[in-house]
């Protein structure tokens, strides 16, 4: 049995053809299916997402698809299977998000969230987050490139009433 | 990890007017509560100091719902009131409240969140306890409960404690200790090695030998003096994986030695420190 494939189309113009299954891993475009806004002939237009993103996007979705299938076939799967596939997942997961740099980093999330993918936001914040735990504030402003924006007694301030983090 | 990958075109060190290249900028500020809420209480509180982004980020219920215990709602006195979610997790930091029927109390550690419980005297078992000649039960106001057991004078000293994984965090290593207080007549356990247990249903549990007075010069562990002023001695340590609802059992027991003179508080289990 085939599945329904579904066209999306990037804001730079690239055009993208994904299993319907997999496209519904995004809240938005499910929607979209469930209210047939989905005309068969024509791509989904995405003005908030570059082709290489959607690309990435549309990756995740596939490899989590087959995983969501693999959970129905093995309802009754033992606790060893269960902790073997999870795994799998995770180096998956870590493999996907291992060579990207912040800057894609941000611009998935951005896709994610706009596509509304809960899983994938979860991710993506994951991996930003453990760029910057154990870190200092000075550190953290090198590695976003953000200016530190309070005045010295804010700093002051604000450094004061969270100082028992710095011990 | 923890590179700067990708964004070096700010220049070297410079601090300033790097941020028009900041990705940060293009995200909702949603999204930077999200990023924050998958790191630490601490973690939070640091990059709180980062910039006037971060500070609003940090301050977001997004976060703080994160650090939270599921459900807390049910034992946070007034956590319905107007309050944020950060100060229902201070003040969860700080006040210990009643859960299991006013049996135990539970508090988070401030910098991980993660659940720490306080099993008092009253509910533990004690051996003799109900026998006026060997323990009291007295009042002193500034503990917890109110009512500790003090130990007037036995040889078989046996307490026994228990609870269940699911009061505490998962994912997690703990630590149990005893928490007392010697009194002036404190003898017999000098050079006394005590017998602790921890034992998490269906596993192996875990046998030390400990020591209630600080003062001696063998190596096994000794009590500590805590903030409070209370002594505590670890009993042992386990891992609570969280995926099921186990029983845990303490005990520490010695019976070679006529031993007087000891407030016992309860038992305290919290997060492990790991080397």
């Amino acid at each position: 049995m085939s599945s329904n494939m579904i066209m999306l189309k990037s804001s730079d113009g690239a055009s993208f053809e994904i299993e319907e299954a997999a496209a519904r891993k995004s809240k938005i475009i499910a929607n979209m299916i469930e209210v047939e806004c989905v005309d068969e002939d024509k791509a989904i237009p995405l003005q908030n997402v570059t082709g290489n993103i959607l690309a990435l996007v549309i990756e995740y979705c596939n490899k989590h698809i087959v995983d969501d299938d693999d959970d129905v076939a093995t309802e009754e799967a033992s606790e060893e299977e269960e902790e073997a596939k999870k795994k799998k997942v995770d180096d998956w997961e870590a493999e996907f998000m291992n060579s990207m740099s912040l800057e894609t980093m941000f611009e998935l999330l951005l896709a994610a969230n706009y596509l509304n993918i809960k899983s994938l936001i979860d991710l993506v914040c994951q991996t930003i987050a453990n760029n910057i735990k154990d870190k200092t504030p000075e550190e953290v402003r090198k590695i976003f490139s953000i200016e530190n924006d309070f005045t010295p007694e804010e700093e002051e301030e604000i450094r004061k009433e969270n100082a028992w983090a710095f011990g | 990890m923890g590179q700067s990958h990708g964004v070096e075109s700010g220049g070297e060190g410079e601090g300033d007017k790097v941020s028009d290249t900041s990705p940060l900028n293009s995200l909702p500020e949603g999204c930077i509560s999200n990023i924050i809420s998958f790191t630490s209480p601490q973690d939070a509180c640091v990059l709180a100091t980062v910039s006037k982004t971060f500070e609003r980020g940090v301050n977001s219920d997004i976060v703080w719902d994160k650090f939270l215990p599921p459900n807390y709602e049910y034992v946070v006195p007034r956590s319905g009131d107007s309050s944020s979610k950060k100060e229902h997790y201070f003040a969860l930091c700080d006040n210990p409240v009643l859960i299991d029927d006013g049996k135990k109390s539970l508090w988070l550690e401030k910098a991980s969140g993660k659940r720490c419980i306080m099993i008092p005297a009253m509910d533990l078992n004690i051996a003799w306890a109900d026998d006026l000649r060997y323990w009291h039960w007295i009042l002193i106001p500034e503990a917890r409960f109110g009512i500790v057991a003090e130990l007037l004078e036995v040889w078989w000293f046996d307490i026994r404690g228990k609870t269940n994984t699911r009061f505490l965090s998962p994912g997690t290593h703990y630590s149990a200790y005893i928490v007392f207080k010697k009194l002036d007549n404190f003898t017999g356990f000098k050079n006394v090695a005590m017998e602790a247990e921890i034992e998490l249903l269906g596993e192996e549990p875990s046998r030390r030998s400990i020591y209630f007075d600080e003062t001696v010069n063998g190596n096994l562990v000794k009590p500590e003096e805590r903030q409070d002023g209370w002594m505590e001695a670890e009993l042992g340590k386990f891992f609570n994986e969280g995926l099921h609802s186990d029983e845990i059992n303490m005990r520490v027991f010695e019976s070679s030695s006529h031993k007087h003179g000891l407030i016992i508080l309860g038992i305290e289990i919290r997060p492990a420190k790991l080397h």
